[in-house]
């Protein structure tokens, strides 16, 4: 099957132990056929697994005197770029924003300058010449008459037109 | 099976080399056919997409009276699109839209279904809805609803001055009145935006690219409230007196602002004619149809005579006990037969034959050509449309009976404006000004088209000042008593011109009724003219009322001093009425005094608010209309005035509360 494994696993650097083991394989089968009565070995029988243990606990990392510098180098270079980066695109950015913002206060303008509209109209229409006569008929006020004198407080005592007394001389 | 089992590795990746290569080339090709080769039709088409041209509304100007009420404003409205092709369930929407927009449900489904079997993205469902509907519509928050912003021009007092402000067609164009005179003006042109919106429709950036210009407002000369009383006052007096209709002008004598122009029958301008016979409705009857002014003329015949020498104030002249030969007829007074009357007389009488016989001291030329400096057989230059310019024939037209028509009115047609202008000359000192509808003074809200002509002294001072002493003494002594106002000196003159058969050129016993008056004779603040045309009486009887109720009005409005004594009225004196078992505390009422005239009490009956709480006490007076002064808290225990009493105009009652 042509996996992707065997297409590159084939390519020659896994050879040499695959042919050490294809010869054992050989080996083993040659003495099966010797004598019919042995058993027959197990597919890979000849194949030993060894774990070779390693302790890496008293090994240092030998210290590198540029790590600091590189490091830094590092962060003040993603910090450059993405500065860069936000300073590139944050004009666009910004004056899009801002754009959908002046369009929505445009908008608002234009539908408070229509309820404006509709509200001097209906101001007018319910001050309207007609409605303010039949209340001013209804609530019984009426113009007053030629010479007639109104006074806000009618109190008796000084609701009168009287010629001011002479001083007795 | 294993195809590349038996191929070496560095061949396989060549492979894929060439595939990548492959691929990247592809890809730059269709990069190229997008950003080069149709770099401009994408462009336009993402452009087409994204930007839209907009309009950008232009109101139509507002109107107002002189005091700056609206009396036509236009208001944002909106016109409710849909997009058939967008919507899932048919029925739902015309449910939805039914139920919101007041349309029939079944004939919108129809609609609908039409529209979206045709495959069409846009329908009209209803045009021009106001603001609560449309904002009640938005809330539903639906993507295929669409709103396209409209406008609506509105009357907010309805029939007021209908014939002078006109109306607008279905196009927002004036095709009447002031609303077509100053078209130009009052209809702004709109403007166009292009708006770039982001696929959700929300825009982001917008250009304007052409600016809109709002519509100017105008202001009128005319009062509302005393265009209200021409109004009622013509509308009462058509309808009582079977007249065919009526016509109205009050004007300012010394700026010719024109204050009120009444025309009756009159119509709605919010509600578009239905039928023909609304259109000759609508028709401004005041400077569009002229009429023969009939007796009112005498005092222009008078004035010429006056101006001319011919006659003084106090000449006399035979009158001929009531009948007049002319060539080829006989002239008769309207009434009772005149022996000698002055000249102050025959206009105070309104004498037929004594007005002839001045007019023929006066001749023919000197008549027509008096007739024409005082501005008939010319246009007033008002600021409304179809003015027509009445008619005084020309001297090779006259014949030989025409000296004993025209100074009785006949003969002539004058417009009601003409006649009012003509009269607001002997108001104003003798000097002419042209009529306006604009008011005087508001140049940055006056439109620029309007154009006046300069003042011009017309006839000497002194014979305008003769003359408005004569008219006052007609009003006083002579045939319109009915136009007397009290504490105002009133001037002014009847007429009644009797109405032709157009069918059988004869005359008929129905008449054009005239008044035209002017008050304060001191200094005249207002000129009125009623007519009443096609009426069965007389001017002094049924215009000279109408004529009072104008001019008490302006006079009242105008803030105007009175310029006649009259007898002083006091209030109607309180009554103090106890309501608990205590006397009265308050102070006591006045006897009237002897001689006292008892003010007119036209209020509200007072209720008895006797052992009521405050709170009871201010619903029940609320709920009748009667205006309390609360005093102490507790029970009401007195009040004046006492239960069932009428108030005065301005009077409150007076209610004192105690535990």
């Amino acid at each position: 099957m042509a996996t992707l494994a065997r297409t590159f696993g084939n390519a020659g650097w896994d050879e040499a132990p695959r042919s050490e083991a294809r010869k054992r394989d050989a080996a083993v089968s040659e003495t099966a056929d010797s004598d019919i009565y042995l058993l027959r070995p197990l597919p890979n029988e000849g194949v030993f697994l060894y774990v070779k243990r390693f302790d890496n606990t008293r090994v240092v990392r030998q210290a590198d005197p540029h790590a600091r510098r590189t490091a830094w180098k590092t962060i003040g270079g993603s910090c450059a770029a993405a500065a860069l980066l936000i300073g590139l695109l944050f004009p666009g950015a910004y004056r899009l924003l801002a754009g959908f913002q002046i369009e929505r206060l445009k908008t608002e303008t234009r539908e408070a300058r229509m309820l404006l509209e509709t509200l001097t109209y209906e101001e007018a229409y319910r001050a309207r010449i007609q409605r303010v006569h039949d209340t001013a008929v209804a609530k019984g006020y009426q113009p007053p008459a030629a010479g007639q004198v109104e006074f806000a407080q009618p109190k008796a005592s000084v609701a009168r037109l009287e010629p001011a007394a002479e001083p007795e001389k | 099976m294993d195809f590349f089992a038996d191929v070496p590795a560095s061949r396989r990746v060549q492979w894929l080399a060439r595939f990548a290569l492959l691929w990247a080339a592809g890809i730059l090709a269709r990069l190229v056919y997008l950003q080069v080769l149709h770099y401009q039709d994408f462009r336009e088409y993402a452009r087409s997409q994204q930007t839209k041209l907009k309009p950008i509304a232009a109101p139509r100007g507002v109107i107002y009276d002189r005091d700056m009420h609206p009396l036509a404003m236009s208001v944002p409205v909106e016109t409710i699109t849909i997009n058939p092709l967008l919507i899932k369930d048919h029925a739902f929407a015309a449910h939805l839209l039914g139920g919101v927009l007041g349309i029939g449900e079944t004939e919108l489904l129809e609609k609908i279904q039409s529209a979206a079997a045709e495959k069409r993205g846009y329908l009209i469902v209803a045009r021009r809805v106001d603001a609560d509907r449309a904002a009640r519509l938005r809330q539903l928050n639906v993507d295929w609803i669409r709103y396209e912003p409209e406008s609506i021009r509105r009357y907010p007092n309805g029939t007021l001055a209908a014939h002078l402000l006109g109306s607008v067609d279905h196009e927002h164009s004036g095709n009447a009145g002031v609303e077509m005179h100053f078209d130009d003006e009052l209809a702004g042109t709109p403007g166009e935006e292009w708006v770039t919106a982001d696929v959700r429709t929300v825009g982001f950036d917008s250009s304007v690219k052409t600016p809109p210009r709002p519509g100017r407002d105008v202001v009128l000369s005319v009062d509302r409230r005393i265009q209200f009383a021409a109004d009622e006052a013509l509308r009462e007096a058509v309808v009582e007196n079977q007249c065919e209709a009526g016509t109205a002008v009050a004007l300012d004598p010394r700026t010719g602002e024109i204050l009120a122009l009444s025309v009756y029958p009159t119509y709605d301008p919010n509600e578009a004619p239905k039928s023909k016979g609304e259109y000759e409705i609508r028709k401004n009857r005041a400077v569009m149809e002229t009429f023969e002014p009939g007796s009112i003329f005498k005092t222009f015949v008078i004035a010429g005579a006056l101006e001319r020498g011919v006659v003084t104030r106090n000449d006399e002249i035979f009158c001929h006990n009531g009948a007049f030969s002319l060539p080829g007829r006989v002239v008769h007074e309207a009434k009772n037969g005149y022996g000698t009357l002055t000249v102050e007389q025959i206009l105070a009488k309104s004498s037929n034959i004594g007005a002839i016989k001045i007019g023929m001291k006066m001749q023919e030329k000197p008549l027509r050509d008096f007739l024409l400096q005082m501005g008939f057989n010319s246009p007033t230059g008002v600021e409304l449309p179809y003015e027509v310019p009445g008619v005084v024939h020309p001297l090779a037209k006259w014949t030989p009976g025409s000296i004993g028509s025209v100074p009785m009115g006949h003969e002539v047609t004058a417009t009601s404006l003409q006649l009012a202008r003509a009269a607001a000359v002997i108001a104003n000192n003798g000097i002419m000004v042209q009529p306006r509808i604009t008011r005087a003074g508001s140049a940055q809200l006056r439109p620029v088209s309007f154009e006046s002509t300069a003042p011009r002294q017309v006839i000497r001072p002194e014979t305008a000042m003769e003359l408005r002493l004569m008219l006052e003494t007609a009003v006083e002594e002579g045939t319109g008593k009915e136009a007397r106002i009290p504490g105002y000196r009133v001037g002014g003159k009847t007429g009644t011109a009797q109405r032709y058969d157009k069918a059988t050129r004869k005359p008929v016993h129905r008449y054009d009724a005239s008044f035209l008056g002017f008050a304060p004779v001191t200094n005249p603040s207002v000129v009125v003219l009623v007519t009443l045309h096609d009426s069965r009486l007389y001017g002094g009887v049924i215009a000279a009322p109408v004529f009072r109720k104008i001019a008490q009005t302006a006079l009242l409005v105008r803030n105007v001093p009175r310029d006649k004594e009259e007898p002083v009225l006091a209030a109607a004196a309180p009554v103090v009425e106890p309501v608990a078992e205590k006397p009265a505390a308050l102070d006591p009422p006045p006897a009237p005094a002897a001689g006292e005239t008892e003010s007119v009490a036209l209020g509200p009956a007072v209720p008895s608010f006797a052992g009521k709480t405050v709170r009871q006490v201010l619903e029940e007076a609320t709920a009748a209309g009667v205006p309390v002064d609360v005093n102490g808290s507790g029970l009401a225990r007195e009040q004046q005035p006492a239960a069932g009493t009428r108030l005065l105009a301005g009077q409150r009652v007076q209610i004192r509360f105690r535990p």
